[in-house]
């Protein structure tokens, strides 16, 4: 229980300083458009500075007020291994981004499902598709609108750290509350 | 009584000289043999400077045989001549350094800007020619060319047909958490001239070759959700041909080519496995189940899909036919993780990833009988892929931190690590033979 | 079951066979001398008669009998004479017929005589005749015992000698057998071990090999026979036999065979 008390408070600081600095987060990356190219072309990059202003903004909006009196709401929650199943200590967590989406209905938010590395790539990609739904039903149960919240999973491919011990690997089975606006 | 006399002592004599002569022709039965590697002396060919951009084509063939295991190749310092030609090998010399077989062969330049390409096997146990390869190729081409050498030899000696001229395709990561670049690569077999299809900074998955090996269909994330694109290898040309609402991922080619199944969630966030008529853009629903259905393997005459589902708590092996995808068939037990099937090219195995203990491993199951036998020793071995003569696995697995891929025999005797790099890399895909 | 298993089978029951018809020939003519013969002697006297001895009890002759031969009593008409000479007549008469009686006595006695004599020569040459039977039935007998027991003794040594040549072949067997053996196995390790194995080998693969050597192991002839496997499994037994060669020598010289067969059948 403490341990991820701890954990809990070292996202939430480590959140509060990206968002400070209002430079890239960890596991966001490059912008929708033209970030592949075929056999000939060179290699890409986006224009991965809008999205992250727009990311900031919506950061810098929850920080303003969203989190309640415990500080700032946390971004990242975490599950247990081969589960989609909200663990009670970020039932809370939950229903935070619950009240601020149903607040104002023009916030939208999306929701990254992420597993650790173990097993098959394109099942893990069911599984974080599992647990993005889990939240998002959760979300919906609490008055948010369908159109708020749109979710994605990346499977195994987006670690949050490396390493290959269950250290690692819980740190590494997350949903992520990814604010679009 | 003379005659019972003479009889008796007949009898008595015959009784003696008898007992002895009573044994059989000697017969020895041989029930097992040794996977030892064959020892064979792949002798530098004559080369053509400076058409040859450089390449040892028999530099290439010991590599190929060699790493694949099977072969032991004589080092050069020891051959006390080179011939190039079939007439000029001294069996008795070889066969006295410890070959079994003496590779000969020559690169010349052709009148047209050219080479050709000549080797020969000879038997040095009894100095039977086992024949010759000729072979016409450009610079370009060449390691393509002596590539072919290799499957000649392998064919003779081993039986089966080599692939050694055959390619991969595969994903490569580099960078740190935070700035990955993702690429897609295709390779020759042995690792070697690799070639960047894709770059991107967002994740790259599953690809596929088309039967032909023409077409590479994969996931991309460049859009920020995952969408399906197939792309013209020679040309560079790629089209999207699944941007849904929800999850696209695990394409799969049919047979001929008409068809990609793949996995779709909607927005209910199910993930379910579908076929797509390419040319209609029409979707058949395959599955329709609330576990997740993924990975899907079409079988040779692409009448059965061989699919991931985790219908019965954890993931195993399903198949069902498209004429009644509701009779679902289970067909891996024993363990309670069995995920991402690959069929081999003559549909009689599958290899998958099966959990044991708490590592994940690469096994292969014979349809018919369903013995299983695990093949790789990892703890996070992933992806199988048949090669196409059926006769190895390739599959990524873990190298200290790294990521690496390796390749492993059916019967499980022969391993190899591939040209390692700085990348991490991971979803190996096995090409066709192409004709 | 492969071709070697089979031939050692037939190998075993001709073996089987012909010592079996052996040792019956040999029971059948010996079973003459065996068994007692029906026809056709018949043996006058059962029991155990061992001895040729003199014959205990004569032969039951007709005692000499005194009798009386019948006297022709010839009835004379006696005409009427007179009375001297009558009674000199019946004194002659008297006197005649005493002679002749005397006569007749005597003539009795001596046929009588003669006849015990003949009696007696005849009893003597029946008894005569009944110990040169006895003699000879006895030569017979022992004769006959004399075969009985030579037979006996004859079906012993050859019994003895059976054993003893069933014994000699067991050893044989087991000295040149466990030698054979031997051979047998030092061939299929170093057979088995240079035989490079190639995956289309499966089971069910049977290739029949050929092999000719000289003393010493070299191996100078190799012909790939009846074989259902691919031209690489046809490459690999005739590899295997080369790369076998010099073959291990026979524990005993006389166990070398120039020419024998590898049957490849893998069982894996």
């Amino acid at each position: 229980m403490h341990t991820h008390i701890k954990i809990l408070l070292l996202s939430c600081l480590s959140v509060l300083a990206f968002a400070a600095c209002a430079s890239k987060p960890p596991v966001k990356s490059a912008a929708p458009a033209a970030s592949s190219s075929s056999e000939n072309s060179g290699a890409n990059s986006a224009g991965a500075d809008a999205n992250n202003a727009a990311a900031g903004a919506g950061n810098r909006a929850l920080g303003a007020g969203a989190g309640g009196p415990g500080g700032p709401l946390a971004r990242v929650i975490y599950f247990d291994f081969d589960s989609a199943e909200i663990r009670p200590e970020f039932i809370d967590v939950v229903a935070g981004h619950a009240r601020a989406l149903a607040a104002n209905a023009s916030i939208k938010i999306r929701l990254e499902g992420h597993t650790d590395e173990r097993g098959s790539r394109e099942y893990n990609i069911g599984l974080g598709e599992r647990r993005a739904q889990s939240v998002r039903r959760a979300l919906l149960l609490q008055g948010v609108t369908e159109a708020q919240v749109s979710t994605v999973s990346y499977g195994e491919e987006r670690p949050a750290v490396t390493g290959h011990t269950e250290e690692a690997w819980s740190k590494n089975r997350r949903v992520e509350f990814v604010y679009l606006n | 009584m003379q005659f019972k006399n003479a009889l008796q002592l007949f009898g008595l004599v015959s009784l003696l000289g008898l007992a002895p002569a009573s044994r059989a022709e000697l017969q020895i039965d041989i029930t097992q043999g040794v996977t030892d590697p064959i020892p064979i002396a792949i002798v530098p060919f004559s080369r053509a400077v400076p058409a040859d951009g450089g390449l040892d084509v028999a530099e290439v063939v010991r590599h190929d045989l060699d790493g694949s295991g099977r072969f032991r190749s004589m080092a050069i310092a020891s051959m006390l001549s080179q011939p190039t030609r079939a007439d000029d090998v001294q069996i008795a010399d070889w066969r006295a350094a410890g070959n079994d077989y003496v590779l000969v062969g020559r690169v010349t330049a052709t009148a047209d800007g050219q080479l050709s390409v000549v080797a020969e096997l000879v038997n040095a146990l009894t100095g039977q020619r086992l024949g010759n390869t000729q072979l016409v190729a450009t610079a370009v081409n060449l390691r393509n060319a002596a590539h072919q050498v290799s499957d000649f030899v392998f064919q003779k000696l081993i039986g089966a047909r080599g692939a050694f001229a055959t390619r991969i395709a595969y994903v490569s990561v580099t960078g740190n958490i935070g700035a990955q670049r993702y690429s897609l690569i295709v390779a020759d077999a042995d690792g070697e001239n690799p070639k960047v299809i894709l770059d991107s900074d967002q994740p790259i998955m599953s690809p596929a070759w088309s039967a032909d090996g023409q077409w590479l269909a994969y996931v991309s994330f460049e859009n920020r959700i995952s969408s399906i694109f197939v792309q013209r290898l020679r040309t560079g040309e790629r089209r999207q041909v699944s941007a849904r609402v929800g999850v696209n991922g695990a394409p799969a080619w049919s047979p001929d080519g008409q068809r990609l199944a793949l996995v779709l969630s909607g927005t209910g966030g199910n993930l379910d496995i579908y076929v797509l008529n390419l040319a209609t853009q029409t979707l058949q629903r395959f599955t329709d189940n609330p576990a997740i259905d993924t990975e899907p393997v079409w079988s040779t005459d692409g009448s059965v899909l061989y699919f991931t589902s985790d219908r019965s708590g954890g993931p195993q092996i399903y198949r069902a036919s498209l004429a009644a995808p509701e009779r679902v068939e289970r067909l891996t037990f024993g363990s309670s993780y069995n995920a991402r099937a690959r069929l081999s090219p003559d549909g009689k195995q599958l290899a998958f990833v099966t959990r044991v203990g708490s590592d994940y491993r690469i096994a292969v199951q014979d349809l018919a009988s369903g013995d299983m036998r695990v093949l790789s020793h990892g703890s996070l071995d992933e992806s199988p892929s048949f090669a196409p003569n059926g006769m190895s696995v390739i599959y990524s697995a873990r190298q200290g931190e790294q990521g690496v891929l390796a390749t492993v025999s059916v019967d499980g005797l022969v391993t190899q690590r591939l040209k390692s790099s700085q990348a991490e890399v991971r979803e190996p895909v096995w090409g066709p033979f192409t004709p | 079951m492969n071709q070697a298993r089979r031939d050692q089978w037939l190998a075993s029951f001709l073996s089987v066979m012909v010592h079996g018809l052996i040792i019956g020939a040999i029971a059948f003519t010996g079973w003459h001398f065996i068994r007692p013969t029906r026809a056709p002697m018949v043996l006058p006297i059962e029991g155990s008669v061992v001895q040729a001895a003199a014959p205990q009890a004569a032969p039951q002759a007709a005692p000499p009998e005194p009798a009386a031969p019948p006297v022709p009593v010839v009835a004379q008409p006696a005409p009427q004479p007179d009375p001297a000479v009558e009674a000199r007549r019946a004194e002659e008469r008297r006197i005649a017929e005493q002679q002749e009686q005397e006569l007749a006595r005597a003539k009795a006695a001596r046929e009588a005589e003669a006849q015990a004599e003949a009696e007696a020569q005849a009893k003597a040459k029946a008894a005569q005749v009944a110990r040169e039977q006895a003699r000879k039935d006895a030569e017979q007998r022992a004769a006959e015992l004399a075969r009985q027991q030579a037979a006996k003794d004859k079906a012993l040594r050859e019994a003895e000698l059976r054993d003893q040549l069933a014994a000699e072949e067991r050893l044989n067997a087991a000295r040149t057998g466990g030698q054979e053996a031997q051979y047998k196995q030092l061939l299929y390790a170093r057979i088995t071990n240079a035989w490079i194995r190639p995956p289309s080998a499966k089971p069910g693969v049977v290739c029949v090999v050929h092999v000719t050597q000289v003393p010493g192991g070299e191996v100078t002839g190799v012909t790939v026979g009846t074989c259902n496997g691919d031209a690489a499994v046809r490459e690999s037994v005739e590899a295997a036999v080369y790369r076998a060669s010099p073959l291990p020598a026979p524990p005993t010289p006389d166990l070398f065979e120039r020419e024998f067969t590898v049957n490849f059948a893998p069982t894996d």
